[in-house]
C-alpha cells in the first residue's frame, strides 16, 4: 500500500503546472492515481520511477498527447499558469503550442535541420525568410548548438548524430517560446559526452522556461533539477527539493529506489 | 552445401525464366511470315505449299497438313521428296477467305488499267491500305451525310468507291496455271518469298509492328494498338476507382498514432481480401455492374451499352479487386515511416491533415507511389474477370468507335489477356502460326513484369529522406 503523497511547494514560489487528483485509466487499467503536484514557474523538475510508474503519463497530461490514445479517461484537474488543460472546449493545438517536447528517441522530423527547428513557426503559416532563420538562430543559440551546426542548417537532420539531434530536438521544442519544455527521456540514446552536452542546453533554457525532465538516469536527476518527484506504479510518492529526497527521503520505496535496491 | 545451394538456386532462377525466354522465343518464331514453299512429293506430285502446325492427331497418327496454294487445306499421305523455297512465289493473307499463295501475274486498278512486273508488286503492296482508308473515309462521309442531296451525293460516291473496289484485283497463279483473283481491299497482309533462311527472321520485328498498327479486324485479329490502348486504360483507370481510394483509406486508417479497432480490422481484412481470386471479383462485377447497375443505366438512357459491360464495369471490377493489394501495401509503406516524427509534429501543435502533408507524405510518397503500382500490377494481371464484365473477344461484335484508339467506357471493349486466351480468328489461321496470341501474351507478361518491378523498387527504397 503506498501512501499519500509528499509534495511540499517552496513558500513565495510561482506555481506554473498544477496537478489536482489527477487520475489517468486506460482500459480499466490506472495509468495515474490521484496526483496532487504543483510545479513551480521557470525550475527544472525531474520525474524518477521505474518503467510503468507513469512520468510519461504525466508528461502527456500537459501537452495532451495522451488524446491520441485511445479509451483513455482522466479525472481531476491540470492547470498550466492557471489555464485547465483538459476538458470540455479547452483548445488544445493552442495549448500543445504552449508547450516543447523532446522525446526519448532521438528520432528527428523529415527534413533538414533548418526545417526541423522551423517547425513549429511552419505549422503557424510563417513563411521562409529572413524573419524565419533569425528565430531558427535564436532557438539554436539558446541550446548553445548555433556555432556546431549553422554550417548543416540544410542538410537532413536524420544524418545527424543522435547527441546533435537532440539539441535540433531541443532547440525546435524551443521555437516558438513556449512556456513550459517537457523533456522524456532525451539522454537516454546518448553516450556521456552527448549527454553532458543536452544537459548544459537544459540548464541554460531554465530560469526562463520551466522543464519537466521523465529521467531513469539517477545521477542525471541527482544533478540537473532543483526538484525530484518519484512515481511508482502511477502514483506520486514524494516530491521535493533534490538534495532533501535524494539525500533525506522521506518515504521507504524512495529510499529503496533511489538506493538501487529496486527498478 | 554451398554448391547445393547455388544449384538450387540457379534451377529455381531458370525454372522462374524459363516460361518467359519461351513465350519471347514463340512469340519471335510466330512472327516469321509463312513461307511457300515446292514440295515434291514421293508419287510425283508437285505441290506450292505452307505448312501447318501439327496438333496431337497429326503427330500420333504421323500425318502433316499444308495449306495449298488455293487456301485449302491437305494431307500429305506420302512422303515429301524434296522442298524448296519459291523466290517468286506471294503468300496473301486476307479477311474474306483463307490465304492464298502463287505468283503475282497481274494487277487490275479500280481505274481499269493492268499493271505487271514490278509495277504490280509495288501496288500490290501499297494498295490495299490506301483503298481500306479511302472505304473507311467514305463510309464516314456517308454517315455524317444529312438526309437529303447530299446523302444521295455520298451514296453515289460510295457506290463508285464500291464498283472500283471490286475491279481492284490481284492475280496469282499456282504450279498448274490456275489464276487467281484477289479483292485488294480485302488483303490484309501480303509478302514474297525469302530466297534466304534469314529473310522471315529478319522480316519479323517489321510484321510485328504492322500488325500492332494496322486497323483493328476480325479475321486476322490484326490492329493491336487499340487491345494494348483499351488494356492500358482499364488497367490506369482502376487504379483511380481502387488504388487513390485505397491509399487514401490507409492514410485515414495510419493517421492516428494508435488505431481504433476499426482501423486494426481493416487492416487485417487487406491482407485477407488481396488473397481473393479475380474471378469471384468477376462473378460480383457481373451481377452487380453488368445486371444491375448497366441494366439500369440502359434503361435510363434507352440504349443497350451498358448491359454489354465496358472499360468502365473492367476497371471497377480490376480495382475493387486490386484495392486490398493497395491498401496492404500502403499500410505497410506508411508503417515504415518514423512513428515517432508524427508524435513530433503532434506535440509541436500539427493537426492530423498537417502531420499527413508535412511528415507522413514527404517520407511515405514512394512508398505508397510503389503500392499504387503493385495494385496496377495486380489489376494488369487478371483476365478472367473482364470476360464476365465485358470484354469482347473479337472487334466484330463491336461499335467501330470503341474499336479506336481511345476506347469508350461502355460498349464492350478489348483486353491482351483475352486476345490471348480466346483469340477471334479462324483456327486456320492459328495453325499457320498466327502470331497475335504471343505477341499480346509477351506484352501482357512485359507490362506485368515492369509494373511489378517499379513496385518493388519503389516499396524497397523505402521512407525518404529528404532534405
Amino acid at each position: 500500500m503506498i501512501p499519500p503523497a509528499i509534495h511540499p511547494g517552496e513558500p513565495g514560489e510561482a506555481v506554473h503546472v498544477e496537478f489536482r487528483g489527477w487520475t489517468v485509466r486506460h482500459r480499466a487499467r490506472d495509468l495515474l492515481r490521484w496526483i496532487d503536484l504543483s510545479l513551480p514557474r521557470g525550475r527544472i523538475v525531474a520525474l524518477v520511477g521505474p518503467a510503468g510508474s507513469g512520468k510519461s503519463v504525466l508528461l502527456s497530461s500537459i501537452n495532451r498527447m495522451l488524446d491520441d490514445l485511445p479509451d483513455v479517461e482522466t479525472e481531476g484537474t491540470v492547470l498550466l499558469g492557471g489555464d485547465p488543460l483538459w476538458g470540455r472546449g479547452v483548445d488544445d493545438l493552442s495549448l500543445k503550442r504552449r508547450t516543447g517536447t523532446v522525446f526519448r528517441h532521438a528520432a528527428v522530423l523529415p527534413g533538414s535541420v533548418h526545417r526541423n527547428v522551423a517547425f513549429p513557426l511552419l505549422l503557424d503559416g510563417w513563411r521562409p525568410g529572413a524573419r524565419l532563420d533569425e528565430a531558427v538562430e535564436a532557438s539554436l543559440r539558446s541550446v548553445g548548438a548555433w556555432e556546431r551546426l549553422r554550417d548543416l542548417l540544410h542538410r537532413p537532420a536524420s544524418e545527424l548524430r543522435a547527441g546533435m539531434r537532440q539539441l535540433v530536438n531541443l532547440a525546435r521544442a524551443l521555437t516558438g517560446s513556449p512556456e513550459i519544455v517537457l523533456l522524456d527521456e532525451p539522454c537516454a540514446d546518448l553516450d556521456p559526452r552527448e549527454t553532458e552536452i543536452v544537459e548544459r542546453a537544459i540548464l541554460a533554457i531554465s530560469g526562463s522556461t520551466t522543464v519537466v525532465l521523465s529521467t531513469h538516469n539517477l545521477a542525471q536527476a541527482s544533478r540537473l533539477p532543483h526538484r525530484v518527484a518519484f512515481l511508482l506504479d502511477g502514483k506520486l510518492v514524494e516530491y521535493g527539493p533534490t538534495d532533501r529526497v535524494f539525500q533525506r527521503p522521506i518515504r521507504a520505496s524512495t529510499e529503496d529506489y533511489l538506493s538501487g535496491r529496486f527498478g | 552445401m554451398r554448391r547445393a545451394g547455388t544449384f538450387l538456386l540457379l534451377t529455381v532462377i531458370v525454372l522462374l525464366l524459363l516460361p518467359l525466354l519461351s513465350l519471347g522465343w514463340t512469340t519471335l518464331s510466330r512472327l516469321r511470315p509463312p513461307q511457300p514453299r515446292l514440295l515434291v512429293l514421293d508419287d510425283g506430285r508437285r505441290i506450292l505449299a505452307a505448312e501447318l502446325d501439327r496438333d496431337l492427331e497429326d503427330r500420333r497418327e504421323g500425318t502433316r497438313r499444308v495449306l495449298q496454294a488455293d487456301g485449302s487445306v491437305g494431307f500429305l499421305g506420302s512422303a515429301t521428296v524434296s522442298a524448296m523455297t519459291v523466290p517468286e512465289a506471294w503468300f496473301v493473307r486476307r479477311d474474306d477467305g483463307p490465304p492464298v499463295m502463287g505468283r503475282l501475274v497481274g494487277l487490275a486498278t479500280g481505274a481499269g488499267d493492268t499493271l505487271r512486273g514490278e509495277a504490280a508488286e509495288t501496288a500490290l503492296r501499297e494498295m490495299p491500305e490506301r483503298i481500306r482508308e479511302d472505304k473507311t473515309r467514305m463510309a464516314r462521309e456517308v454517315r455524317s451525310a444529312a438526309p437529303g442531296a447530299a446523302f444521295g451525293r455520298a451514296m453515289r460516291q460510295w457506290e463508285l468507291l464500291r464498283v472500283a473496289d471490286d475491279r481492284a484485283l490481284a492475280f496469282l497463279e499456282d504450279l498448274d496455271g490456275v489464276r487467281r483473283p484477289v479483292r485488294l481491299s480485302a488483303i490484309r497482309e501480303s509478302w514474297k518469298a525469302s530466297s534466304s533462311a534469314l529473310g522471315p527472321w529478319l522480316a519479323a520485328p517489321i510484321r510485328a509492328w504492322t500488325l500492332f498498327l494496322e486497323d483493328p479486324d476480325p479475321w486476322s485479329g490484326g490492329g493491336l494498338f487499340p487491345v494494348v490502348s483499351a488494356t492500358l486504360a482499364t488497367v490506369f483507370l482502376s487504379g483511380l476507382l481502387g488504388g487513390i481510394p485505397a491509399i487514401l483509406a490507409a492514410l485515414r486508417i495510419s493517421e492516428r498514432t494508435s488505431p481504433g479497432r476499426g482501423a486494426r480490422w481493416i487492416r487485417r481484412g487487406s491482407a485477407w481480401f488481396a488473397a481473393v481470386p479475380g474471378v469471384v471479383w468477376g462473378t460480383i462485377g457481373a451481377g452487380v455492374l453488368v445486371g444491375g447497375a448497366g441494366d439500369r443505366l440502359d434503361r435510363l438512357f434507352g440504349d443497350h451499352a451498358w448491359r454489354n459491360g465496358g472499360v468502365l464495369w473492367g476497371a471497377v471490377t480490376l480495382g475493387a479487386l486490386s484495392a486490398p493489394t493497395t491498401l496492404s501495401a500502403a499500410l505497410r509503406a506508411i508503417d515504415r515511416t518514423p512513428r515517432l516524427a508524427r508524435e513530433i509534429a503532434r506535440s509541436c501543435g500539427a493537426t492530423r491533415w498537417q502531420v499527413l502533408r508535412l511528415v507522413v507524405l514527404p517520407q511515405a510518397s514512394r512508398g505508397l507511389a510503389g503500392a499504387w503500382v503493385s495494385g496496377l500490377a495486380r489489376a494488369a494481371g487478371e483476365t478472367a474477370p473482364l470476360l464476365m464484365v465485358g470484354a469482347a473477344r473479337s472487334v466484330g461484335g463491336m461499335s467501330t468507335e470503341s474499336v479506336h484508339w481511345f476506347p469508350r467506357l461502355s460498349g464492350g471493349f478489348l483486353h491482351l489477356g483475352v486476345l490471348a486466351c480466346d483469340p477471334p480468328w479462324p483456327a486456320l489461321e492459328a495453325e499457320l502460326g498466327h502470331p497475335l496470341a504471343f505477341l499480346s501474351l509477351s506484352l501482357l507478361a512485359a507490362l506485368c513484369v515492369a509494373l511489378e518491378l517499379v513496385a518493388t523498387r519503389l516499396l524497397r527504397q523505402g521512407p525518404r529522406r529528404s532534405a
